[in-house]
């Protein structure tokens, strides 16, 4: 309607626009955020294992660091899991360090060659059931080729029962190679399956 | 596609002194929340934080790893803390947790607390609700005295 006879026409409130754009709404730029998901898989039936692919080709660009969230449960007929970590399917060179809370004592550990451990990271199918275990664990610099590669992490399981624990951890990968995959398994027996629930989640982190 | 997120929620610096901070309301649109408690305290009696989940006290346990210079230890308790010091009035402590998955309705919520006392010790309590409920609302609190003026809390929700 022309603003000339809104008047006329008995409108009392308008606005006159000077081009066919005004009025519209403004254009809002999309939330900029320096950690980022990038990917997540939240299990709707058991798997023996769950990998992010093409990882630096998709991501390495743009990102420093990665993080993954998870919330883990397997079928271990026990109350315990253990979340183990491997680097473009490799089975060789990783250190472990790690100290934890059980009951009433503290425990300090070096070891596991063969990947990454979120230390007591995971609950198995005998506690409580709905209960899984939680672990945060950063991949630093994850696609630079001059370093070899460290996490850390953070991670528990309340089983209630003696398996409780909590964890402080570091992992090295000797190996310079950009991260591309990341596999991650329960490691109690070789045989066990994550149950579904389970989330797996990766972030990134930029650098500026 | 990446998807931003670490979304700051809300924040709430203390201009008075408060014995508890809650966030209300939360929506469920996030995975995981983080909050982050920078704070002094006036109580030098009691030496913990706590926390409730939708104004629940109940169906907590921990268990908790913390040394202070020259000792580590650790211990399990069905109380609803997550954090452990000895309170000193005028130093600074921090808090930062995480509760994962806490609008899931197939889990029963877990927070890992990572925190310290300025220069007089350092923890982690890991800490499970056994409720499935999706949690709307965090209280930070103490059982006795206050949180002091210019004591920071805020909470950032994550995406999965």
């Amino acid at each position: 309607m022309p603003t000339s006879s809104a008047l006329r026409s008995g409108v009392k409130n308008y606005a006159r626009y000077l081009n066919v754009l005004a009025g519209t709404e403004p254009y809002v730029a999309p939330t900029l955020s320096d950690f980022d998901l990038l990917q997540t898989e939240i299990l709707t039936s058991s798997q023996a294992s769950v990998t992010f692919s093409s990882l630096n080709s998709t991501y390495g660009a743009d990102y420093q660091h990665l993080q993954l969230r998870m919330s883990a449960r397997s079928d271990n007929a026990a109350t315990w899991e253990e979340i183990y970590i491997t680097f473009n399917s490799a089975s060789t060179n990783y250190k472990n360090h790690a100290i934890w809370a059980q009951g009433g004592s503290v425990v300090a550990y070096q070891g596991d060659t063969t990947h990454i451990r979120a230390f007591q990271g995971a609950n198995g199918n005998n506690s409580p059931t709905d209960a899984f275990g939680a672990s945060i664990l950063d991949i630093l610099d994850a696609f630079n080729t001059n370093k070899n590669k460290t996490t850390r992490a953070l991670s528990a399981r309340l089983t209630g029962d003696a398996e409780t624990r909590v964890s402080f951890s570091s992992g090295l990968w000797i190996n310079t190679n950009a991260i591309d995959s990341i596999t991650i398994k329960p490691g109690s027996s070789g045989t066990t399956d994550w149950l579904v629930g389970c989330r797996f989640s990766l972030y990134g982190l930029k650098a500026a | 596609m990446a998807t931003p997120t670490y979304v700051a929620l809300a924040t709430t610096t203390l201009s008075g002194t408060d014995a508890e901070i809650v966030f209300s309301s939360i929506p469920a649109t996030y995975r995981d929340l983080v909050l982050v408690a920078n704070f002094s305290r006036d109580n030098v009696s009691v030496s913990h934080d706590y926390i409730k989940l939708n104004t629940s006290t109940a169906d907590f346990t921990n268990v908790q790893l913390f040394g202070n210079g020259s000792a580590a230890y650790s211990a399990t308790e069905s109380v609803n803390r997550v954090s452990t010091y000895t309170v000193t009035t005028g130093r600074i402590y921090n808090v930062i947790l995480t509760i994962m998955d806490y609008s899931a309705t197939d889990k029963h919520k877990t927070i890992l607390s990572r925190y310290n006392k300025d220069n007089a010790g350092v923890g982690v309590f890991a800490v499970r609700w056994a409720q499935t409920t999706a949690v709307n609302s965090v209280s930070f609190y103490v059982t006795s005295g206050n949180f002091e003026v210019g004591s920071t809390f805020s909470l950032y929700g994550i995406e999965a």
